[in-house]
C-alpha cells in the first residue's frame, strides 16, 4: 500500500481508531495485523519472506542470549547474517552479478549459461533486512537483551509506517516503545497529522510534479537538449529529497499519531557545507547504520590513514550497492567515497589556503560558497543515481556541459523546453517556500506562532496538495531499494 | 458560543485559503498549459469533403456514398485520421468483396460540440451535393442540449449546459433576492466549490452514482423527458431529417455513441438509451445502441482517458465494426437483388432506405 493512495486514507484512520479503542495488551496484534496487511497489499506471497526473517532473527537472538560461549554466539549471528543477506543477495543482487558475469564472458566469447532469476524485488527488502540485522548484531554484542515476545519482535520488523522505506529503526529505540502504554494526546496527534500533511505536500506536490519533467528528460537523454537535462538534474535533486524525506515525514507523523517516536532521517541536507556533513544530514538512519555496523567494525578512523580512507571508500561503495543493483549506483557511491577521501586528503592544504587568502574574514561568503560547492558535487553524483544506464549518465554529462555555457549566454528560460515558464516559476516558489519553512521550523521548533496562522498554513497546504498535487500514485523512489 | 465562533473562524480560514489557491490556479493555469491540446473543429479534410466543397464530385450510381454526421465522438479528437470511425468503416466496406461498388465515399461531417440542430443543418447543407445513399447519424445523449432554435446563435454553442445555466443564473436581477439566496448565489460562484463539486461529480459519475441536481442527473432523468424543451425541439429536427431521408430514398441509421469511460457503470445511460430507441422505433429508423459490443470490456482499453469518454483508435474500430455488421448484410442483399443488366444500381439504392428500415 502506498501512503499516497486512497486505500491508505481509509486504512490509517481505521487503524488509529482501533488502536486507541483496544486495550494495551491487544494493540500489538492489531498493529502486526495492520502491518502485514499494509505489506501484503503489494504482493501477498512476499510476506513469507518477512515472516522467515522475523522467525530466524527471533530464534537467533534468543539462542545468542542463552549461549554461554562466544563460539556459539558467533554461530547464531552467522545464521542470522547468512539467511538475511542470502535472501537479499538472491532477490536483489543475483541477477545483477549474473548479467555482469555474462557480459564479461561475452567479451571473451566464452559460453555462460547461468539462467536469470525471474522474480520481482520485494518492496523494502533492504530496509527491513538492515533493521533485523541491527537487532541480531546488537544482541550478539551484548548491547541488547533478546526480545522474548515473538509478536513484539515481529512488530519491530514490520511496523507499517517505516516498513518499506525507513527510517531504519534501532531496536533500542523502537522495541521499548511497543511495551509502553500510549494514551490519546491531542497535541501529539495534531503534530503527527501536520507532519504527515507536510510529507504529503513534499511528495505529491513537489516530488511527483518534478518527476514528470525528470522522467521526460532522463528516460530519453538522446532526445533531450542539454539545457533540459540540466534543469532535470536540478529538479531530480529536489525530487529525490522531497520524495524520500516526504516519505520519512509521513512515516514519522503516522507513528507519532499513535504515540511512537521514530528517528529523524533528514536535516536540511542541501545546506551542508561539506560532503561529510551532507551524510550527517541525509538518510541519517542509513548512514548511522553503516557507521555502527560496517565502518567501525572495519576499524573506523583508529587505523593507519590509508586504511581509514579505504574504510570510508568501502562504506560508500557498499552504500551505493545497497541502493540498487546497477553500476550507476556503484559509481554514485564511489563518487561520494571519492569526494570524502579527497576532502580528507586536501584538508590541511585547504586550511592553509584559507589562512593565506585570509578568507576567514568573509565567513558568510565562504559559507555560501561551501554550501553551493557541496550541493553541486552532490548534484553531479545524482546524475549517476538517476540515469538508467552508465552510458546514459555519460551522455547526459556531455550534453549538460555545453548547455551550462548556453544558459550563461542566453538565460535559463529561453533555452528550456522541458517545462513552461509559469510552471517553472511555481515550482521554484514551492521549493523555496519548502526550504524556508523547514529552516524556520528547525530554528523555531515545530510550531508557527499564532494558532490561526497555523490553521491558515495547514489549510493552504491541504488545498495546494489537492489542487497542484500529481495524483498518479507515483511510487516512492526508495521503495525499489 | 466561543467554541462555535472559533469553529466558524477556522472554517472561514479553511474556505478562504482554498478559494485563493483555486483562483490562483485558474488565473495562471500553472500545470495545464502543456496539457491543453487545441483540436481543430473544422471537419476533417477528407478527399470527399474536398471534392464536395470544390464541386469536383461526380455522382456515380456505382459508388457507395455514406454521409457521417455527429459530434466529437465520431470526430475522434486525439485519434489519427485513418483510425477514426468513418475511415475505419470506409476501409471495411471497401475491402468487402461481396459489395461490388466501384468506390466507397464517406463524407465525414462530424465536428466537436455538434448537437441535433447542427447535425440537421449540416445534413441539409450537403445532402444535395453529395447525394448519399446512407446517412449515419452519431447521436450523443447530450445532443438535446445547446441551442436548438436560432441558427444565428450557433456561435455560442461551445458553452456546456452547465455554463449556459450559469449565464442564465448570473443574469437574474439581484433586487429583492432574499439573503439566503444571495449567499447561495455567492457560493454558486465560488471557484473552490466548483472545483470540489466538479471533481466529486466526476468521480461519483465514474462509479455510476447520480448526484441529485448535477448535470449528469439532468442528463439521465430530465434531458429526454417529453416536457424538456431541448428534447422536444431535437425530436422536431430528427423528424425532419427522417422525413427527408425517406423522401430521397436514403437509408438513415442512428448510432448511439457510447461513453466509453463509463463501461463499468453503464446502467444510468441505459435509461436514456431505451428512450432514444423507443423514439426511433416509432419511425422505423434503425437504431444501433453503442453499448452492447463493449460489454465485458474495460474502459481503459477503449477510452482516451479515465475522465474522457471519447474512443481511442480501438474504440473507433469497434464502433465501425458494429455499424458495418449492421449495414453490410443489407447492402449485400441489395446488390444481389438489384443489379440490373446495365449494371446501374440507382433503382436498387432507392429501396435501400426501406430495406434497412
Amino acid at each position: 500500500m502506498l501512503f499516497n493512495s486512497w486505500q491508505f486514507l481509509v486504512f490509517f484512520p481505521l487503524v488509529v481508531a482501533a488502536y486507541f479503542l483496544l486495550p494495551h495488551r491487544l494493540r500489538w496484534m492489531l498493529l502486526l495485523g495492520a502491518s502485514y496487511y499494509f505489506y501484503m497489499c503489494w504482493k501477498p506471497e512476499y510476506a513469507l519472506l518477512l515472516m522467515f526473517s522475523t522467525v530466524i532473527d527471533y530464534y537467533a537472538g534468543l539462542q545468542m542470549g542463552k549461549a554461554t560461549s562466544a563460539r556459539k554466539r558467533k554461530l547464531y549471528l552467522g545464521v542470522s547474517l547468512s539467511s538475511n543477506l542470502g535472501i537479499l543477495f538472491l532477490f536483489k543482487y543475483f541477477n545483477f552479478l549474473n548479467a555482469s558475469a555474462r557480459a564479461v564472458f561475452d567479451q571473451f566469447n566464452l559460453c555462460y549459461n547461468v539462467p536469470m532469476f525471474e522474480l520481482l524485488l520485494p518492496v523494502g527488502i533492504s530496509f527491513y533486512t538492515f533493521q533485523t540485522l541491527s537487532y541480531s548484531i546488537d544482541v550478539y554484542r551484548g548491547r541488547l537483551a533478546p526480545e522474548k515476545h515473538l509478536g513484539m519482535f515481529a512488530l519491530y520488523v514490520t511496523f507499517f509506517p517505516q516498513l518499506v522505506a525507513g527510517p531504519i529503526e534501532r531496536c533500542t529505540n523502537l522495541l521499548p516503545q511497543f511495551h509502553r502504554v500510549h494514551g490519546v494526546d491531542r497535541q501529539r496527534m495534531l503534530d503527527g497529522l501536520k507532519l504527515m500533511l507536510w510529507g504529503f505536500f513534499k511528495k505529491i506536490v513537489i516530488a511527483d510534479r518534478l518527476a514528470v519533467y525528470v522522467n521526460q528528460a532522463y528516460n530519453n537523454p538522446a532526445g533531450a537538449s542539454g539545457a533540459d537535462l540540466l534543469v532535470a538534474t536540478y529538479f531530480f535533486a529536489f525530487q529525490i529529497y522531497c520524495d524520500f524525506s516526504g516519505y520519512s515525514d509521513i512515516a514519522i507523523g503516522a507513528a507519532r499519531v499513535m504515540g511512537f517516536e521514530l528517528m529523524e532521517n533528514f536535516r536540511r541536507p542541501y545546506l551542508s557545507q561539506s560532503i561529510a556533513e551532507f551524510w550527517q544530514r541525509w538518510h541519517i538512519s542509513l548512514s548511522t547504520w553503516f557507521k555502527d555496523y560496517l565502518y567501525i567494525p572495519l576499524g573506523g578512523n583508529r587505523v593507519a590513514q590509508w586504511r581509514w580512507l579505504c574504510n570510508l571508500f568501502i562504506v560508500f561503495l557498499v552504500s551505493g550497492l545497497w541502493h540498487g543493483a546497477n553500476w550507476t549506483f556503484v559509481v554514485w557511491g564511489a563518487l561520494h567515497g571519492f569526494y570524502l577521501v579527497f576532502s580528507i586528503w586536501t584538508d590541511n592544504a585547504r586550511r592553509w589556503l584559507w589562512q593565506v587568502a585570509r578568507l576567514d574574514r568573509l565567513a558568510g561568503v565562504v559559507r555560501v560558497t561551501r554550501i553551493l560547492l557541496t550541493f553541486h558535487l552532490v548534484l553531479f553524483a545524482w546524475i549517476f543515481f538517476r540515469a538508467n544506464h552508465l552510458a546514459d549518465a555519460f551522455l547526459i554529462i556531455t550534453k549538460i556541459v555545453p548547455a551550462v555555457a548556453g544558459v550563461f549566454r542566453f538565460g535559463l528560460v529561453p533555452v528550456v523546453s522541458l517545462i513552461e515558464t509559469r510552471a517553472l516559476l511555481l515550482m521554484l516558489v514551492l521549493i523555496a517556500g519548502m526550504s524556508l519553512y523547514e529552516r524556520y521550523q528547525s530554528a523555531r521548533g515545530a510550531r508557527l506562532g499564532h494558532r490561526y496562522a497555523r490553521v491558515a498554513f495547514a489549510s493552504v497546504l491541504f488545498w495546494v496538495i489537492l489542487v497542484w498535487g500529481a495524483f498518479n500514485n507515483q511510487q516512492f523512489i526508495y521503495f525499489q531499494f | 458560543m466561543k467554541t462555535f465562533r472559533q469553529f466558524v473562524l477556522i472554517f472561514a480560514i479553511f474556505f478562504a485559503s482554498g478559494e485563493a489557491v483555486v483562483r490562483l490556479d485558474r488565473q495562471f493555469l500553472f500545470f495545464h498549459g502543456s496539457q491543453f491540446v487545441e483540436i481543430s473543429n473544422d471537419a476533417r479534410r477528407s478527399v470527399e469533403l474536398e471534392a464536395v466543397e470544390h464541386g469536383r464530385l461526380t455522382i456515380s450510381a456505382n459508388d457507395l456514398r455514406i454521409m457521417v454526421l455527429g459530434d466529437s465522438k465520431f470526430y475522434g479528437p486525439g485519434v489519427e485520421f485513418d483510425k477514426i470511425f468513418s475511415q475505419q468503416l470506409k476501409a471495411m466496406l471497401a475491402q468487402d468483396n461481396r459489395l461490388r461498388h466501384d468506390k466507397v465515399l464517406v463524407l465525414d461531417l462530424s465536428r466537436g460540440g455538434y448537437n441535433t440542430l447542427m447535425n440537421r443543418l449540416t445534413y441539409f447543407e450537403y445532402v444535395d451535393q453529395f447525394k448519399p445513399q446512407v446517412v449515419i447519424l452519431g447521436n450523443n445523449y447530450e445532443d438535446v442540449y445547446g441551442n436548438q432554435d436560432v441558427p444565428e446563435a450557433i456561435s455560442n454553442s461551445h458553452l456546456s449546459p452547465h455554463e449556459q445555466t450559469s449565464r442564465v443564473f448570473a443574469q437574474r436581477p439581484t433586487d429583492n433576492i432574499p439573503l439566503f439566496q444571495r449567499v447561495r448565489d455567492q457560493l454558486y460562484h465560488s471557484s473552490l466549490l466548483e472545483f470540489i463539486m466538479s471533481g466529486l461529480n466526476l468521480e461519483l459519475k465514474l462509479h455510476g452514482v447520480i448526484v441529485p441536481g448535477s448535470v449528469f442527473h439532468h442528463l439521465i432523468y430530465k434531458s429526454h423527458r417529453e416536457d424538456y424543451p431541448g428534447w422536444i425541439k431535437a425530436q422536431r429536427h430528427l423528424r425532419d431529417m427522417i422525413a427527408d431521408c425517406r423522401q430521397r430514398g436514403i437509408a438513415l441509421i442512428v448510432y448511439s455513441v457510447p461513453e466509453l469511460n463509463m463501461l463499468d457503470n453503464y446502467a444510468p445511460y441505459e435509461m436514456v438509451d431505451r428512450k432514444l430507441a423507443a423514439f426511433f422505433a416509432t419511425y422505423a429508423v434503425p437504431y444501433i445502441s453503442g453499448v452492447q459490443p463493449f460489454r465485458g470490456m474495460t474502459s481503459n482499453e477503449l477510452a482516451l482517458s479515465r475522465y474522457d469518454g471519447h474512443a481511442n483508435d480501438r474504440g473507433h474500430y469497434l464502433m465501425a465494426r458494429q455499424v458495418y455488421a449492421s449495414l453490410a448484410p443489407t447492402l449485400q442483399r441489395e446488390y444481389a437483388a438489384q443489379i440490373s443488366p446495365a449494371g446501374c444500381r440507382s433503382e436498387g439504392w432507392r429501396s435501400l432506405g426501406s430495406a434497412l428500415q
